[in-house]
Formats: structure tokens, sequence, C-alpha cells
């Protein structure tokens, strides 16, 4: 169990490396699919599909920094895979278990 | 320059992991005894070092159209959350990392740890889960940086050392969370280096003939500079369209 729960939090943390943001990661990937299209299909267009895909990826982001304001918290990955270095809370003050609750395996798997 | 291009991104990246992993190597030393946290940062080291040895040659002899696709690809896809992030916090959408801050939480939740006789099993997995988390990023910008061939990836890997050799002297000697490292400037300039030779790399693997060659780096280079610096305008006046429009009456009266 301990060797499964391991393994299942190390992927988290490599898809976490490159996924922190849905909208951004969408944004990227279309801009990379759009820009291999265009560069197979189009001679004219060729020269011209890198800056497309940084124009589609700063689209992604443009919409993310959107839902970000607008939701007034920026736009998060499932609990699950949220980078754990981000936030570091301290557990009384943060409605966590206070020290009457905290075991030592939820102290070393909490954010660090 | 190709070594520049390598060393200088692995450089930056590298200060401001370890400078995240430094908070908690030095909380979990003095909340529960540096053998225990000297020991997880030590082995969580060993394995980084292991995995750059193990996967960077390796990587450099794949075909380099399908290497330069994949590694330009993640590389822009890794940019792209440094650089978001970094923008987010430049207009106040969200909070600057504050290692002093994180330092202080992470100390009172260490002193919670239940105490063992013996060896402090508990605070050295604490010590080497966030070295190996922070490093994590370094051995991924390193193995993409350096996969390029020839001697980029010494050079990178040399970036990475120097910031490490540059984080541990310096928290040696103050004893204390590196909080005056400008981290959100580093991460806002290695997101968008990031973003624009994964753009480049990416490119190129992909099929795109770039117009100008190489300069078109320089050009991806200020145009992401430039977006920049109006996405924070952007995102900066909108912040204060919604915290005006979210006040409660006794604020806007006061």
């Amino acid at each position: 169990v301990r060797v499964w729960a391991f393994a299942t939090m190390a992927v988290r943390e490599l898809v976490a490396l490159i996924v922190d943001d849905v909208v951004t990661f969408t944004g990227g990937v279309v801009g990379l699919v759009g820009a291999y299209f265009v560069a197979h299909h189009s001679a004219t267009l060729r020269p011209w599909a890198g800056f497309g895909l940084f124009a589609v990826f700063w689209l992604g982001l443009a919409l993310s920094f959107r839902l970000a304001v607008r939701e007034g918290r920026p736009t998060s990955p499932p609990a699950a895979l949220r980078r754990t270095s981000q936030v570091v809370s301290a557990a009384p003050s943060d409605g966590d278990a206070g020290p009457a609750g905290v075991s030592g395996r939820d102290v070393a798997d909490s954010d660090l | 320059v190709d070594l520049l291009v390598a060393a200088l991104p692995a450089l930056l990246a590298s200060l401001v992991e370890f400078v995240e992993a430094l908070t908690i190597v030095l909380a979990v030393g003095v909340t529960r005894g540096w053998r225990a946290s000297l020991s997880g940062a030590g082995a969580a080291g060993v394995v980084l070092v292991a995995l750059v040895l193990g996967f960077g040659p390796a990587l450099s002899r794949l075909n380099p159209d399908y290497f330069k696709a994949a590694v330009g690809s993640l590389l822009l896809l890794f940019g792209l959350r440094w650089l978001r992030k970094a923008l987010l916090r430049y207009a106040g959408v969200l909070p600057l990392r504050d290692e002093r801050e994180k330092y202080a939480n992470s100390e009172a939740k260490f002193r919670l740890l239940p105490r063992v006789a013996g060896f402090d099993w508990a605070a050295t997995a604490v010590s080497f889960k966030a070295t190996m988390l922070e490093g994590l990023e370094v051995v991924f910008i390193v193995l993409a940086l350096g996969a390029k061939g020839g001697r980029a990836l010494e050079a990178a890997a040399l970036g990475a050392v120097l910031a490490l050799m540059a984080v541990v002297a310096v928290g040696f000697a103050v004893r204390a969370p590196l909080s005056r490292v400008p981290e959100n400037t580093l991460k806002f300039v290695v997101g968008g280096m990031l973003c624009s030779f994964g753009t480049f790399w990416a490119g190129e693997g992909l099929g795109v003939a770039w117009p100008a060659g190489d300069v078109s780096i320089l050009v991806l280079l200020a145009a992401t500079a430039i977006a920049s610096g109006l996405a924070i305008k952007a995102l900066r006046a909108a912040n204060r369209h919604v915290a005006a429009s979210t006040r409660t009456p006794a604020e806007v009266a006061a």
C-alpha cells in the first residue's frame, strides 16, 4: 500500500510539473497541434506557424488570467494535482486540525 | 552562445528552487535536528544527480526532430506555468511568495511531528520530499536544456551546481530563509526564456521554417517581454476593478 501511495504521489507531482492550470495547458497544446498542421499543410504559412503558436498560447494565458481575476482567485488545478510546495499553512489557523488532531503522517504529507 | 542558452536558465531556475528547498531544510533542521534534515536533503540530492546522469546522455541520442518537438513542447508547457504564476503575482492577483512566512509556518508544523527514540525518520522524509520536489523541476530543466547535445548538458548542470553552491553558502552564512532573493523576477525571467526557447525548438521539431533562423529566438523573447508588460497592466486594472466592485457598503463609506 505504501509503494502504491508513493507511486501515485510521484505521478501526481510529475503531472503537476506541467499542468498547473488547465486553461493555460490547453492553450499550449492547441497551439502546438495547430503549428504542426499549419507547418505540414500550408507552404505559404509554414514560416509563420511558430508565431501562430506564440499567439495561441498567449490567448490561452489571457483567458486564464481573465478567469483568475473574475473568480478573485487563480484558476487552480484539482487539489490532487496542486503543487505541494506552493502552500504552507499553519495548521491551527487555516482550519486544519489543530495540534491535538495532527498525526505525523498529516504533517509529513502536508503542503511543503 | 549555445552553452549560455543552456546554463543561464538552469542557473536562474535552480536559484528559485533551491531557495524554496532551503526554507524547508532549514525549518526541519532547526526544529528536528540537522542530522535528519541533512540526511533527507542529501539522499534526495543523490537521486536527482542519478536522474541527470541516467537520462541526460540518453536523450541526446534521440532523432533530432522528435527530440526538438518533444523537449521544446515540454519546455514551453513548463515555462507557461512559471510565466503565468509570475505575472499573476506581479499584478497582485496572487500574493508574492514570502520565504519568512513559509519558514515560520513550516517550523510550527514540524514541531508537531511525533518524536520517537533513535533516528528521526519522519523529519528525514519531510526534508527528502521537499528537496526532491523542488529538485525535480531543476532536473527537468537541466535535462531539457542539456539534451541539445554537445556540451549543453554539462553547461546546464554547471548552472544548477553554481546555484546550489550559492544558495547553500548564503544559507549557511545567514542561517535564515533567503527572503531577499527576488524570486518572482527570477521566475518571470526563466518562464519567459523557457517559453521562447520552447516555442522555437518545438516549432523546428514540428516542421516550422523560422523566417530569420536563430534570430527568431530574440524576436520571441522581445515579444514575450512586450506581451508580459501588457498583461501585467491589464491584470492590474482588472484586479482593481474587481476589488472596487466587491467592496461592502461599510468599506465604501469608510
